[in-house]
């Protein structure tokens, strides 16, 4: 089996359902069947918890440790193309205070941010099954992640975007009409806001070339991706400078109603992501369950070989009953990217025969 | 476990900045051991401290005297005044060893929603200060975060048109880094090649 970059090994203590298991994970693909309650989604999360976030469950660190336990751990190998074979811990030590800790190579990280760095993780789960047409900030945030996972400067113009923003709608609710102070946060504003929007396009130019080489070739419908919103049309014809300007000047000229209103009316925090289904030319919101799911799946693809070429941690991609909502075409041009992605692939499913074609890349799992 | 007095000590030592519950143990176990040669000393001389230190009522530092020795020093060069959000980024310039000039210490930085207003930083006695004493060059030695961003855009509008030049620390000090944080010879650099802003 081909060597891949990615969990070789995986250890799971006293987690969820587990009270102990140990599994060898060296191959691309790592199929995880069983009827429903059996774990297999406990499996993914686990290794989403590899991560700075909350994982595939958004779960509070108490609901993790198995019932009558205090403390949990998650520890795995990692195959890392530059740094060679690592090792992460994750875990309760399950002291008074509940208190998640990462480890690596037996150290402490200092951030959690700091695994973010090693493995870059993306998911796609059930529960995002209404992505293309829930509210817009989770299509945001979902560019946004990408976008500084491999440009921690996105991350930095975002905070500061959203800083600012809190402090003009604080000054403006409590009637401060300090025009100095006002411009200083509004100027901020405008030029992180056009930072944010400039760099969510250059993810969306990346993703769309990734697409359009290596999704549509191997029969994935096509479909569109794309930003809109104020500053998104600003851009087209302006100079980021001019944009700035314009944007700022809107700002100090809607004051009171941003007053009353609170926020603000124009930003990148108004823009969403939308979606063409190109071969009905069907606006996301519009498609069937099936449609949609093929739109998300376009994007969790696209987006995860984005982070596999510009990323420099180990990519992950964890699969969540994915296959359920897919007729067999769609399946098998699932599983050709899957096979194609050079991304170690986590997938649960109820039946193993649904995983038959991925046999050559495959090993398989039944908690 | 303990009587009510190392209790006392305990809690309030684990409420220093950079301590806690078990370091605050430590620390009073320390002292409570080494009477003689620490703990006594010590109350001997924080009595000291809180009896002889001020404020100084020109720059916002701390020193013995009512105008700290930075402000009375002849060796110091008044014409150049540098603005700090804290005393601890006063002292972290003056480690460096870079700065001749004065300073102005803002005691924060403006912020709605920590209800920071430029009255409370006496940006208005700061902005007098600069217009009646001579000042050619005030360097806005800011921290690289929103609100000393924010701070340092509202002071030089407040400076504008006066025959000054402004300076910023230069570039190189890390977004959401804090000048006490840095090392001295980042400072240096940052202050040697500030930069008109
Ligand atoms: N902290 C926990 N301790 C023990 N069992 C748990 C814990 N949290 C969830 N479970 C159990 O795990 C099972 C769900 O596992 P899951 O991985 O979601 O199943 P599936 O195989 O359907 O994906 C449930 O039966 C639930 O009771
Ligand atoms: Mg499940
Ligand atoms: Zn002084």
């Amino acid at each position: 089996m081909p060597q891949t970059n990615g969990v070789v090994s995986l250890y799971l203590k006293d987690f969820r359902s587990y009270g102990e298991l140990v599994l060898d994970t060296r191959a691309q693909i790592i199929v995880i069947t069983g009827e429903n309650g059996r774990g297999k989604t406990n499996l993914l999360e686990a290794v989403s918890l590899l991560s700075p976030s909350k994982g595939i469950r958004k779960a509070k660190t108490t609901d993790l440790p198995k019932f009558g336990s205090k403390s949990w751990g998650v520890s795995a190998g990692v195959l890392h193309s530059i740094h060679g074979d690592l090792q992460f811990g994750v875990g309760d030590l399950g002291e008074e205070t509940p208190k998640k800790i990462i480890r690596m190579n037996g150290e402490t990280l200092k951030t959690h941010q700091d695994i973010g760095k090693m493995i870059t993780q993306l998911w796609l789960t059930p529960a995002m099954d209404r992505f293309v047409v829930d509210a817009p900030s989770g299509r945001r945030e979902f560019i946004d992640h990408i976008g500084w996972t491999f440009n921690l400067e996105h991350a930095t113009h975002i905070s500061t975007y959203e800083h600012a923003m809190k402090e003009r709608s604080k000054l403006l609710k409590d009637g401060v009409r300090d025009k100095i102070w006002l411009e200083s946060l509004e100027k901020t504003i405008a030029q992180m806001g056009v930072a944010i929007v400039s760099w969510r396009e250059t993810v969306l130019v990346l993703l769309k070339k990734i697409i359009a080489e290596l999704l549509i070739p191997s029969g994935f419908p096509r479909f569109e991706l794309n930003f809109e919103g104020d500053i998104e049309t600003l851009i087209q014809n302006k100079s980021a400078l001019e944009a700035e300007a314009f944007f700022q000047e809107k700002l100090g000229l809607s004051r009171e109603l941003d007053a009353i209103k609170g926020g603000s009316s124009m930003g990148p925090h108004r823009s969403d992501l939308s979606f063409l289904f190109c071969p009905k030319n069907t606006p996301g919101y519009l498609c069937s369950t099936g449609e949609q799911k093929i739109l998300i799946l376009g994007l969790v693809l696209s987006s995860i070989k984005l982070l596999e070429l510009k990323s420099q941690g180990v990519p992950l991609l964890l699969l969540d009953e994915v296959i359920a909502h897919l007729d067999p075409i769609y399946r098998r041009i699932l599983f050709d990217q899957i096979k194609n992605l050079k991304v170690q692939t986590w997938m649960t499913g109820i039946d193993i025969k649904d995983f038959q074609d991925l046999r050559s890349h495959s090993i398989y799992f039944s908690p | 476990m303990f009587g009510q007095e190392i209790q006392q000590l305990i809690f309030l030592l684990s409420r220093f900045p950079g301590l806690g519950p078990r370091s605050g143990r430590r620390l009073a176990l320390h002292l409570l051991k080494k009477k003689e040669t620490t703990l006594l000393p010590l109350i001997h001389t924080l009595q000291r401290a809180a009896e002889a230190v001020k404020v100084c009522s020109e720059c916002g530092n701390l020193d013995t005297s009512p105008v700290c020795s930075i402000c009375t020093s002849t060796k110091r060069d008044s014409k150049v005044l540098c603005v700090v959000e804290e005393i601890s980024d006063l002292w972290a310039l003056e480690r460096s060893g870079e700065y001749h000039g004065r300073y102005f210490v803002l005691g924060g930085k403006l912020s709605a929603i920590s209800g920071v207003k430029p009255e409370d930083l006496k940006i208005p006695f700061l902005v007098n200060k600069i217009k009646t004493s001579g000042i050619t060059e005030v360097v806005l030695a800011l921290n690289p975060t929103l609100e000393g961003q924010t701070t340092l855009y509202y002071i030089r509008e407040c400076l504008e048109n006066l025959p000054l030049k402004i300076t910023g620390l230069a570039h190189g000090v890390p977004m959401g880094g804090e000048l006490d944080y840095l090392d001295d010879a980042t400072l240096t650099t940052a202050m040697m090649r500030r930069q008109v802003v």
